[in-house]
């Protein structure tokens, strides 16, 4: 290697990028879903007349605005830790991307000029509202454009494209760009949803005006209907997704979902269960208070919630005793030892699509009867420890699934070193492997 | 050539990843409550 090599005592290398990225993808995630979220609820307020909308969006974006500091700290934090750490790697990737990288931070920029200008003009554009609602869109699609960047270069670690590194179009549209492009669309929307409602389980629970018990208990719903709306889309597109890995990275896939790493999926059943039973339970208790009574509609959901939990329950039996093999909680023969209903074709599909149908209606019930109303402000306090439920989840499954994606690229072990930085080319230490990677175009005579 | 404090030994990975799951926890929840505090003082 043509520079030093530096390591980090006790903690490794490893670990510095992971404390500063994860916090930075956390943060960052709520500010895109969150730029998407605000401008919707400024606009239904500005459409329904209902200042209560205008309020949550206000304050959405006046947290977004105090958050953003800490996010691109984060972020410029990592690029210095990659670049000290990982020279030869980065140098490679800014050679790669070199135009990606550009766009994306020209997006920030937008994005930070386009979020305070939105957040600073609330009063002075009061009579120019629709023009303000285009302001929180347009920031919400700068925040969206630069993640769909950095995802051509998350994607391409995992999955490098088959083709020369100088063909930018070919290293854009690697194979699981467009997959996780979509899953981390839907998934900021649904993390930021669970976020807002338990954030307002929170406030709510310390509410000490009528007033204030109103409005969080309205922010809850809000909350819940975008985080469990959005997350019942996910298995579907996750799917998507880990198939395409399955084509294109198949020892990958091996190694998340059969292999060593197969713990994880077991992990992100049990998070998906309790955001899913929670969600069901909370929108279950809402019905009491319907504006008009629902009660074949409550006693429907209450057949959903226990098909919930029975899928739930079916999704996170493991496929065999090889639990997780790290810690050495391995059980009988391990991998040998087949679990009845462990199997993923057919007990997880039934268990994965149950859960979607059964969540569409009670989605659909559901918002059958906010459409009607609900008598704000009397919610339990049992309703609102579900969303806190929720909130937490979310933010441990963000956690599980972004450590699966990263290592995934542990599934082989090149030249004896623990895995990947870019998958098939460059190994963990740094080194090339394949004189073509990453391959240029060949000069013309 | 290695320093001295990059020869210094690593935490089993075990207690590695509790350490960075305790960091990640730590910066992200610091970072929250910081802006809230923000947010109040800017009331």
């Amino acid at each position: 290697m043509p520079i030093g090599d530096l390591q980090i005592p006790f903690i490794g290398k490893e670990l510095v990028i992971v404390m500063l990225v994860m916090p930075h993808i956390l943060i960052a995630t709520f500010v895109i879903g969150i730029t998407t979220i605000a401008p919707v609820a400024e606009y239904v307020g500005l459409l329904t007349r209902q200042p209560k909308y205008d309020r949550f969006a206000r304050n959405a974006a006046k947290f977004t605005v105090l958050i953003f500091a800490s996010g691109s700290a984060l972020a410029i934090a990592f690029v210095l830790a990659l670049i000290t750490l990982y020279p030869v790697f980065w140098s490679y990737l800014q050679n790669i991307f070199f135009w990606v990288l550009l766009a994306e931070a020209f997006m920030f920029v937008g994005e930070i000029i386009i979020v305070y200008a939105w957040y600073n003009a609330w009063d002075r554009m009061a009579f120019r509202k629709r023009l303000h609602v285009v302001f929180g869109f347009v920031a919400g699609l700068f925040g969206l454009v630069q993640m769909t960047f950095i995802n051509v270069v998350g994607s391409y670690l995992l999955t490098p494209s088959e083709a020369p590194a100088t063909a930018i179009g070919w290293t854009y549209l690697n194979p699981t760009f467009m997959p996780l492009n979509m899953h981390r669309f839907v998934g900021n929307l649904s993390f930021v949803g669970f976020l807002v409602a338990g954030w307002a389980a929170w406030r709510y629970l310390r509410s000490e005006t009528g007033e204030d018990r109103e409005y969080y208990d309205w922010m809850g719903h809000w909350g819940l209907v975008w985080g469990f709306g959005f997350l019942l889309l996910q298995p579907v597109i996750g799917f998507g997704y880990m198939k395409e890995i399955q084509a294109h990275n198949n020892a990958a896939f091996e190694y998340l979902m059969m292999g060593d790493k197969s713990w994880l999926f077991n992990l992100l059943m049990i998070e998906l269960g309790i955001m899913s039973v929670a969600s069901v339970a909370y929108c279950l208790h809402k019905l009491r208070f319907a504006a008009k009574p629902m009660p074949v509609a409550r006693n429907l959901l209450m057949g959903a919630m226990g098909f919930t939990a029975l899928f739930s329950l079916l999704n996170v039996i493991p496929a065999d005793a090889n639990l997780v093999p790290q810690i050495g909680l391995v059980f009988l023969n391990g991998e040998e030892t087949r679990i009845p209903l462990g199997g993923m074709y057919p007990w997880k599909y039934i268990g994965l699509i149950g859960m979607m149908l059964v969540g569409v209606l009670v989605l659909a019930l559901y918002l059958k009867a906010a459409v009607r109303g609900f008598r704000w402000g009397r919610a339990s306090r049992w309703s609102q420890y579900a969303l806190l439920a929720t909130a937490v989840t979310v933010t441990l499954t963000m956690m599980t699934m972004g450590y699966a994606r990263e290592t995934a690229r542990r599934a082989e072990t090149p030249q004896g070193s623990p895995g990947w930085l870019i998958s098939g080319c460059m190994t963990f230490d740094q080194q090339i492997v394949a004189e073509d990677c990453p391959a240029v175009f060949e000069p013309l005579p | 050539m290695m320093l001295l404090v990059e020869q210094l030994p690593l935490f089993p990975p075990l207690v590695r990843f509790f350490i960075g799951l305790f960091l990640v926890l730590i910066i992200t929840v610091g970072s929250v409550l910081f802006a809230y505090w923000l947010m109040k003082r800017g009331e």
